[in-house]
């Protein structure tokens, strides 16, 4: 379905509840991938995805469709993930520790996790990187989005993008050689 | 070395069977729970705030309320209690207490005669270099 039609359901009151079903079936996945990626765990991914929606729900009459809706939820889902990790530091404040090693641990011994020992070392590597050159890796390298769609989401210019990709793998593979 | 292209692209993470069936239903309750409870959010804010205002309040009329006089307080204690305290601290000298007393004369005789009444007056000062141990002085 077209993001106008799905639009206008959910502008219309007596079809606004299905426009919001279908917009959550539409894009639940990509939201809880994007998300899951950033927080790693599984309860913690699933509350965010949900509140997400909500916010998307709360917040749907005010798209003024000069983005692609995609872009929009994805940008709502990116900032719930950042706000999510850095409430989470600030509990850490007083501790010498960052939330990497807990995120890391959960990569080694959560039950929600397979594949092999590289993706494992992978994953961790990624967790090294500052979250928001976290963010436009997994978007670029899992989710395979153009940078031009990145830099919509992001609010960053194409060449900072590409830089910070850059960046980001030559640090990954140095960490995944160690 | 390994480079990144050499490792196959996969996310390793799982999610429980049937959570996407599961995920629009949770989502659709969570939206109408929202919904129909504004009045209980409004009452969490009201408390949120409302309640340490109220505690502050009521901690401010204890701590500014008048209370009974050192005076009044001092007369509720026994007199016994007072002596013995005065007598075992050395916060309070006992003639700080007795100069700040309003004494009549007859009071004062007494005192003075309760004072002196157990000393021995010697008159003669043999008798007083008797008592005194020169040796050991």
């Amino acid at each position: 379905m077209e993001d106008s039609e799905l639009l206008s359901k959910i502008r219309n009151p007596d079809t606004r509840n299905y426009g919001i079903n279908l917009l959550v079936r539409a894009y639940q996945q990509r939201v809880y991938w994007h998300v899951r990626k950033m927080v790693i765990d599984h309860d913690d991914a699933d509350d965010l995805t949900q509140e997400v929606f909500i916010k998307v729900n709360n917040a749907i009459d005010r798209f003024r469709e000069d983005a692609r809706l995609f872009t929009w939820i994805y940008r709502i889902a990116t900032n719930e993930c950042l706000n999510f990790l850095d409430k989470k530091r600030k509990r850490f404040f007083f501790s010498v520790e960052d939330i990497e090693p807990e995120l890391s641990s959960k990569v080694d011994s959560s039950l929600d996790i397979d594949g092999d020992e590289i993706q494992r070392r992978l994953q961790k590597a990624l967790l090294k990187l500052p979250d928001k050159q976290r963010l436009v890796f997994n978007m670029k390298y899992f989710d395979d989005l153009p940078y031009e769609q990145i830099a919509e989401i992001t609010n960053t210019s194409v060449g900072a993008l590409k830089a910070s990709y850059h960046h980001a793998v030559k640090k990954i593979e140095e960490f995944i050689n160690e | 070395m390994r480079k990144l292209e050499d490792i196959p692209k996969k996310i390793p993470f799982k999610v429980p069977e049937g959570y996407f069936d599961q995920l629009p239903m949770a989502i659709q309750a969570r939206m109408t729970g929202r919904q129909r409870t504004p009045m209980r959010s409004v009452l969490n804010v009201s408390l949120k705030f409302v309640l340490p205002v109220v505690a502050l309040i009521v901690a401010g009329i204890f701590w500014l309320r008048p209370g009974p006089s050192p005076l009044d307080q001092l007369e509720d204690i026994d007199t016994e209690q007072i002596a013995l305290y005065l007598a075992s601290t050395d916060r309070v000298d006992l003639e700080d207490v007795h100069e700040t007393m309003d004494w009549t004369e007859s009071e004062l005789d007494a005192l003075q005669d309760s004072v002196y009444s157990n000393m021995e007056y010697k008159e003669n000062l043999d008798d007083i270099l008797e008592d005194i141990d020169l040796e050991n002085l």
